[in-house]
């Protein structure tokens, strides 16, 4: 009876292993987006997971997702007082997480364009390598005034 | 010998779901990521990263009392958030009785498998702790606060 467990739990194993194999053949690669930021404090990056987070002496963090099994990017990035410089905290997190510095420049440059409302509705901005969203909301925490969201979402194949 | 092909296959089985891995090498991380105490920050803010790189914050509210926030890129378990509610009310001078007692249940309440829920503990004195947690999974950001009253 144990022999047959093992031998199941190495059939699953083996199986599920393959399956994700196969479901994985891109996979976006993770970056430590805020080093080089000035203010970083403390970075936790885990490659192999596809996650970041990084705090900052403003009191204001970063998190980040990098999808493993297909293209993709979320970052978040929590602001504890914005202070009228909203369009400031939403280019230095573009320029950190756009994957293309090219589409990253590009992107940035465009922020003045947009109001507050503008970004708090959210905007997608098109670029060869697919769309760029972002939206401010209210923090949900009380600690925090703001968060910005910012995800890529790539061309279908 | 049995005890030993038991855990071989528990193992094998939690090998493909990444939670069994998290969970196993998370202790490693908390002692070199959990220093990073905001003591010389500008920001009144005290900022950790802690674990799997989740962001804990822990302010002071209007009222004076201490808040605090946990921040998650993936959805947290039920134990996950237990255990986190359980760490934020031994943060906020919660009495270690009550912690107790309350720990336990917690790990079995069903309202912390939600998307969103508020969750306001009271205790023996009828002083009332609360908790509320939201999702943002178009972003993939959750939040489990915790807020003096």
């Amino acid at each position: 009876m144990q022999l047959l467990k093992g031998l199941v739990a190495t059939i699953l194993f083996a199986a599920s292993s393959s399956l994700m194999a196969k479901e994985c053949v891109i996979s976006t690669t993770p970056r430590a987006l805020f080093t080089g930021v000035e203010g970083v404090v403390r970075e936790h990056f885990e490659p192999e997971k596809g996650e970041y987070s990084a705090t900052l002496k403003d009191g204001s963090s970063v998190t980040a997702r990098f999808d493993l099994c297909g293209l993709g990017v979320k970052a978040s990035y929590l602001i504890e007082h914005e202070s009228g410089r909203l369009s400031e905290y939403i280019k230095v997190l573009l320029v950190s997480a756009i994957p293309s510095e090219d589409t990253a420049r590009t992107i940035s440059s465009q922020v003045v364009k947009y109001s507050e409302e503008d970004f708090r509705r959210g905007i997608t901005l098109q670029e060869a390598n697919g769309g760029h969203r972002v939206q401010v909301k209210d923090s949900p925490s009380p600690l925090y005034e703001t968060v910005i969201h910012y995800r890529w979402v790539p061309p279908e194949h | 010998m049995k005890a030993m092909k038991m855990v071989s296959a528990v193992f094998l089985v939690c090998m493909p779901l990444a939670g069994c891995a998290e969970e196993s090498g998370s202790e490693n991380y908390s002692g070199q990521a959990s220093v990073s105490r905001a003591t010389e920050y500008s920001s009144e803010l005290q900022t950790e990263l802690r674990d799997s790189g989740e962001i804990l914050a822990v302010g002071r509210g209007e009222s004076g009392g201490v808040n605090a926030s946990y921040f998650y890129t993936s959805p947290p378990s039920r134990e996950e958030l237990a255990s986190r509610i359980v760490e934020m009310m031994s943060l906020a001078g919660v009495s270690q009785e009550f912690i107790q007692k309350i720990g336990g249940r917690l790990q079995r309440n069903r309202t912390l498998n939600k998307e969103e829920f508020s969750l306001p503990l009271t205790d023996v004195d009828g002083k009332i702790y609360q908790f509320s947690f939201s999702s943002d999974i178009d972003n993939s950001f959750y939040v489990i606060n915790y807020t003096a009253k």
